[in-house]
């Protein structure tokens, strides 16, 4: 702004609004050459990474991996017995005091607990005279990525895993360590893995996952892609029945006994729920992860196991509650809240 | 500088504090958006996190400029166009950086009878391109501020001067 003093000479002066506007463009400026030059940064850490990681036998080629997430660390490789077992053999007790912290509401992060309504309560798929949990996801989504340890630590309550895979969500979605239900197949440009390596005397556990390059952000298929391309007429009706249910809304996409949920029942990032891009479960390893559940002395893992906990009681009434672990108090309260009991 | 002058015109205390409002306001419904979507306020991809506070800043100054244009100019050009677009782009822009994994906003499109597949493919372009339609949006808002504080500027369009009292 220009002002003129007594002797009639004019100079400029900037006033507080001045300030403020030329600071909102300095600040815009500086935001777009720090976005611009972590951009940058990204692409040649990227590069290095594709260099430096060593890949599986199932990738089908080797110029295909240049641009894969960030992590490829071990992908599709078995978890050890060690690992597994901390899944396998959790102990009832973390179930039962992640439940009370869920139900004092002293969770830091988001598990939900809430009454199911009548409009997911659906009849149960049975198969071989057992109930079924069934599962859609996909491998490049981190809400999944996320969500399959609560799924994995919930389904070992009722059996047992003989194996479970490492695996990363997409690197435009988290690049975050999960478990693959079976070796999925992280190059195709398409595909579905269907299957798992798990038993139950109590459940069937039917899972699909859409596979697609863990490269960019999340992909998936129309759920008659999953009916079309199923390997046997058990999955073909499982998935039938899940796209009948017309209550997709993205994935996770599962089916707990008679209970349809749509959507990642726990969002378990870290410590705490996530307030910007910076996961704290993305900078984590998976014997890191494992480490945490088996400690059980932090927020992470109270609320993995939480997680586990609702999907526990949403599965406990389909089977008349005749697995031990629904009679945990914890779960026949959150029985109660969800207006299951 | 014959922008920037209708740039400080506009900008006195009153529609600076009306920017700020307006900026509080895209921010809290981009908020209850990608929450509603997500269960939490999470942003996954780090450029968009940035990227939409960028959006929601120039949709708030598109605004503002809408706002001062009705009440204060011979011709209220930017009263529709601007406001709208400024609204739009906050908004879509808010879907938009959430679609992934779970997107109960663009299934709800289901009841005006998009099929279910379509709404995947959709949900995939916006994951896919998330970034540049953004990017596109800022450059939309920007775009609009600088036409219409170039239109401001001319005599036809000029800001009125306030009447005295005698």
């Amino acid at each position: 702004m220009a002002k003129k003093t007594s002797s009639g000479r004019e100079y400029m002066y900037l006033s507080k609004l001045d300030i403020i506007l030329l600071a909102v463009v300095v600040v815009l400026a500086v935001s777009v050459l720090l976005l611009s030059l972590e951009y940058l940064s990204l692409n040649a850490r990227l590069q290095t990474l594709s260099l430096s990681s060593s890949h599986p036998s199932n990738s089908t080629t080797s110029n295909s991996t240049a641009n894969f997430g960030s992590r490829l660390n071990g992908i599709d490789t078995p978890l050890n017995s060690t690992a597994l077992s901390i899944i396998n053999n959790a102990p009832d007790s973390y179930f039962e005091i992640a439940g009370e912290k869920l139900l004092n509401q002293t969770l830091t992060d988001q598990v939900v607990l809430s009454k199911v309504p009548n409009s997911s309560k659906l009849n149960a798929f049975y198969v071989n005279g057992k109930p079924s949990v069934i599962y859609i996801g996909s491998i490049s989504c981190i809400f999944c990525g996320e969500n399959r340890w609560s799924m994995a630590l919930a389904l070992s309550r009722f059996g047992s895993f003989s194996a479970l895979y490492k695996g990363y969500s997409s690197f435009g979605d988290g690049d975050v360590p999960t478990l693959y239900w079976t070796k999925d197949n992280y190059t195709t440009p398409e595909g579905v893995g269907y299957g798992n390596d798990y038993s139950s005397s109590y459940i069937n556990f039917i899972s699909a996952d859409y596979e697609s390059p863990i490269k960019a952000g999340f992909e998936l298929q129309p759920l008659t892609y999953f009916i079309n391309n199923s390997p046997n007429s058990t999955y073909r009706a499982a998935m039938s029945f899940m796209n009948g249910t017309n209550m997709f809304q993205g994935t996770p996409f599962t089916f707990w006994g008679n209970i349809i949920v749509d959507g990642a029942d726990a969002v378990v990032f870290g410590n705490t729920t996530p307030s910007s891009a910076t996961l704290p479960l993305t900078y984590m390893t998976h014997g890191q992860v494992l480490s945490q559940l088996k400690n059980f002395n932090d927020q992470f893992a109270w609320g993995e196991y939480a997680g586990a906990d609702v999907y526990i009681s949403y599965l406990c009434p389909t089977i008349n509650n005749s697995a031990p672990i629904c009679s945990l108090p914890a779960i026949r309260k959150i029985e109660s809240i969800e207006g299951l009991a | 500088m014959n922008m920037y002058r209708t740039l400080r015109k506009i900008y006195t205390w009153k529609y600076f504090a009306v920017n700020i409002a307006a900026f509080v306001l895209y921010y809290l419904i981009a908020r209850y958006l990608i929450t509603s979507q997500e269960k939490v306020f999470l942003i996954v991809n780090p450029y968009l996190f940035y990227l939409m506070y960028i959006l929601i800043l120039s949709a708030s100054i598109t605004l503002t400029i809408a706002i001062y244009s009705i009440g204060n100019t011979r011709r209220n050009i930017a009263k529709l166009t601007a406001s709208s677009v400024s609204a739009v782009t906050a908004l879509f822009g808010s879907v938009i950086v959430s679609c992934g994994c779970a997107v109960p906003i663009l299934f709800s499109l289901a009841a005006i009878g998009v099929s279910s597949a379509g709404l995947i493919t959709l949900n995939n372009f916006f994951s896919r391109y998330a970034i540049e339609l953004v990017v596109t949006f800022i450059f939309l808002n920007l775009l609009l501020i600088i036409y219409y504080l170039n239109k401001l500027s001319k005599p036809s369009c000029e800001i009125r001067k306030k009447k005295r009292k005698r």
